[in-house]
């Protein structure tokens, strides 16, 4: 293009020059000169025009050829959302992101038995991700997770989008269930989820249907789905069972601008489904700082029906967010190896639930699902220290008191080792360096609840006091 | 819980039908440089008549270029509903690299699918200064010739070939005096464009060359839009028919559930109504009421035919516009 202006530039010089000045220099020589030199000037005058003409329009086909073809060129970006190569017409596109997470988790109290979870440093998770469109309403995404030196297939979906109203989704992605675990996990304000995402599910494959409705005020989800156990993903699913899941979520006040409550949204989530006794154990459930305080016992299964329940709101004005959740679970479980008919079955109802609240110090919008983006990036030569946020969590959850009863020390627990709650509260400090990295640093405490029957020569639950870091690439 | 599929399939059915529901059909119709105007009012007529013989709406999207890219657009990928372009070959191009229709298309409308012919004239400046009037004036040296190029434009190609069969029919249909014949054509055109629209631009609004190898009813209108003050048209002693032939292309309006809309459209073209308006943008009516009608809208020029002079399509283009071929040879040494 330089190249290009540059020589029509000159071209236009000489021909201008040329013409411009060749009458003159005719006039001068040619005063008295006769009719037929002047005619013969003015063939050369008109010659010369249409040279200056030609050279014109074929620079100007150059131009327009150039224009066309950067229309049909396909456009290559990278930047601080990742690295993307998008088709001219904008239908066809490939995105590709990553994040690479690695913390450290330290335990300020230090057990003599073979409960002491040891300090470590540990990459929680390096996904890459690729995500894009195929035509004008297909897309895909497929996220792969490498932590642990283990590879696991997290999402992997097609998508259909008729309209903002109405789109699909098949394959596996996150239950559209619970307000936290929607969250990226690029965004967490703190560097683990909390309790109500123990109880919720977590990734799931099957059918999704979603859409926005009153110009995004209202929202749906639903869903037909493998069945997820209660803060697990299925892999292979072993029984007919399915969850459907239904969440239903309001912004009323969000497009309107003025209003105080513009990021207010609230909503809740239900889902319900059946487990045949086939279908597997069921996870732990752990502190927020990721060391277990309850299991059942080792043959107890989920058989027969599972519904949950999640009201959940979140609120953000400017750089400040509050963000509560509350999810019940309600299963049917059945101890497959006990003797006595009336006590192998149980329906159990746990309920966790967190409030969480931040501020950004630096002054930049938070929001939902989002991270601030630092006014100025962190460079220590000019002095900018990129965007500073503090929060604050309360958290606690709560294991049905019948699991814990029955004979010896329980049919579906063990009240003696297995605790019955735990209440948590987490501070956290997060460092954005730029949209790119973040360091964050949190303190967690956590407390336990004792089931009723514990032996009373047993010690008291320790609590637990831990610090977690980590520092996170993405893009 | 064991949920009813096929209720809950039939339910997303039911909400992806009701989406879908109501709107009115689209079709894409992809054309060559200058039938803007033709379609433009034809469009609006059938979507008249459609709605008044159905009930149902219809909205026609017009894409325009060189004959050849656009045939290269619709093997790419565009998805038109119909094709309507300035020869047949770039159709036939379209069904054997694409194959979204099949190779006889031409068989499926009356008149080889074309509901329209036209043909090659000279526009000259008024008073026709270079005293043009017929070829072996423009290969003269000082002509400027304004011409698009025949690799992308399909009017181009019928220029070319309207050239080298006026120097075969001069020459006792000596190849090699046709062939020096147009290398001598084109050393007088001092701009190629893509399209004949753009020569069109090239010759009325930038004022360039002597005379423009234009479609007769680009010339026409022409001197319609620019003015008779401005413009006159030249008719050489030979010429040669040019039928810009138009068919369905199936696999996408099947795809789009547009077959019987397209279909519609493409037929109406062979009403009285379509014939009308072909013949009022200056196109030459082929059904024969029409074609008496507007008889005396067109001078009676001698035309040959493709087939008669050049063996057909496939022969011709193969032998002057494939890459390597002679348009290539002579060009190029230019």
């Amino acid at each position: 293009m330089r190249n290009l202006t540059v020589s029509r530039a000159a071209a236009y010089a000489a021909a201008f020059s040329t013409i411009a000045f060749a009458p003159f220099s005719a006039r001068a020589q040619t005063t008295d000169a006769p009719p037929e030199d002047v005619a013969a000037l003015r063939a050369q005058i008109a010659a010369l025009d249409q040279k200056l003409r030609v050279l014109e329009r074929n620079l100007e086909i150059k131009d327009d050829t150039a224009a066309a073809a950067a229309k049909t060129a396909p456009v290559i970006t990278a930047g601080a959302g990742g690295f993307s190569l998008t088709s001219a017409d904008k239908k066809f596109s490939l995105r590709i992101r990553g994040n690479i997470q690695a913390d450290g988790r330290y335990y300020l109290e230090e057990k003599s038995d073979a409960s002491d979870t040891p300090d470590a440093f540990v990459l929680r998770r390096i996904r890459p991700s690729f995500e894009g469109t195929v035509g004008e309403k297909f897309g895909f995404r497929i996220m792969p997770d490498f932590a642990n030196n283990q590879l696991q297939l997290l999402d992997a979906y097609a998508t259909y989008k008729q309209s903002d109203e109405f789109s699909l989704l098949f394959g596996k992605a996150k239950s559209p269930f619970d307000l936290e675990r929607l969250v990226s996990q690029t965004n967490l304000l703190f560097i683990e989820r909390s309790y109500p995402t123990l109880l919720g599910p977590n990734r799931d494959t099957g059918v999704q249907a979603s859409g926005d409705l009153f110009a995004g005020r209202f929202s749906y989800q639903a869903a037909y789905l493998d069945g997820a156990s209660d803060g697990g993903s299925v892999e292979t699913d072993t029984n007919d069972g399915k969850d459907a899941v239904l969440r239903l979520f309001t912004h009323p006040f969000k497009n309107n601008e003025d209003s105080f409550f513009k990021g207010l949204g609230f909503g809740v989530a239900y889902s319900a489904g059946t487990r045949e006794v086939g279908s597997g154990a069921i996870r732990s459930y752990t502190t927020n700082a990721l060391v277990p305080f309850f299991q059942y016992n080792g043959n107890v299964r989920p058989d027969g029906d599972h519904t949950r329940l999640s009201p959940q709101i979140y609120f953000y004005k400017g750089p400040f967010g509050l963000l509560a959740s509350y999810t019940e679970t309600d299963q049917e479980l059945i101890n497959t190896t006990t003797v006595t008919p009336a006590s192998v079955r149980g329906d159990f109802a746990n309920r966790a639930w967190a409030v969480t609240a931040n501020y950004v110090l630096t002054g930049e919008d938070t929001g939902y699902n989002t991270s601030p983006k630092p006014r100025q990036d962190f460079n220590l030569s000019a002095g900018t220290w990129g965007a500073w946020e503090v929060a604050a969590r309360v958290s606690a959850i709560d294991v049905d008191e019948g699991a814990f009863a029955g004979a010896g020390t329980g049919i579906f627990a063990n009240r003696n080792t297995q605790a019955a709650g735990v209440d948590s509260l987490s501070l956290g400090l997060n460092w954005y360096l730029n949209r790119n990295v973040k360091a964050s640093l949190n303190f967690e405490h956590s407390s336990f609840d004792e089931a009723a029957g514990r032996s009373a020569s047993l010690e008291d639950f320790e609590d637990e006091n831990a610090v977690l870091t980590r520092v996170q690439l993405s893009f | 819980m064991k949920l009813p599929l096929f209720t809950a399939f039939a339910a997303f059915l039911a909400f992806a039908g009701a989406a879908f529901a109501q709107k009115p059909v689209e079709l894409l119709n992809v054309s060559y440089d200058p039938t803007r105007e033709l379609y433009v009012e034809y469009n609006a007529a059938f979507a008249r008549h459609w709605k008044a013989k159905t009930g149902q709406d219809v909205v026609i999207r017009q894409s325009h270029g060189g004959a050849g890219k656009q045939a290269r657009s619709v093997i790419d990928g565009l998805q038109a509903d119909v094709v309507t372009l300035a020869l047949s070959y770039d159709i036939d191009e379209i069904s054997a690299k694409a194959k979204l229709f099949p190779a006889d298309w031409q068989k499926r409308l009356p008149y080889n699918s074309a509901p329209y012919t036209s043909t090659i004239v000279f526009v000259v400046r008024k008073g026709n200064p270079k005293g043009i009037k017929d070829w072996g004036d423009i290969v003269k040296p000082g002509v400027s010739i304004i011409t698009p190029n025949p690799k992308t434009s399909g009017g181009a190609r019928w220029n070319y070939l309207a050239a080298w069969a006026y120097a075969l029919e001069k020459n006792g249909g000596s190849q090699e005096a046709a062939r020096q014949f147009v290398a001598d054509l084109y050393k007088n055109v001092p701009v190629l464009d893509s399209g004949a629209r753009g020569s069109t631009t090239t010759f009325v609004q930038r004022g360039i060359g002597d005379v423009f190898l234009s479609w007769e009813n680009e010339a026409f209108l022409a001197l319609k839009e620019f003015g008779t003050d401005k413009f006159e048209i030249v008719v050489p002693s030979l010429s040669i028919l040019a039928e810009p032939p138009v068919t369905l292309v199936d696999r996408v309006a099947k795809r789009k559930g547009t077959t019987e809309v397209a279909r519609g459209y493409l037929e109406y073209l062979y009403s009285p109504e379509g014939q009308e308006i072909a013949g009022r943008h200056f196109y030459r009516p082929n059904v024969p009421e029409a074609k008496a009608k507007f008889a005396s809208q067109f001078v009676d020029v001698k035309l040959v035919t493709i087939d008669e002079v050049f063996g057909g399509w496939q022969k011709a283009q193969k032998e002057h516009f494939s890459d390597g071929g002679t348009f290539d040879q002579i060009y190029l040494k230019k």
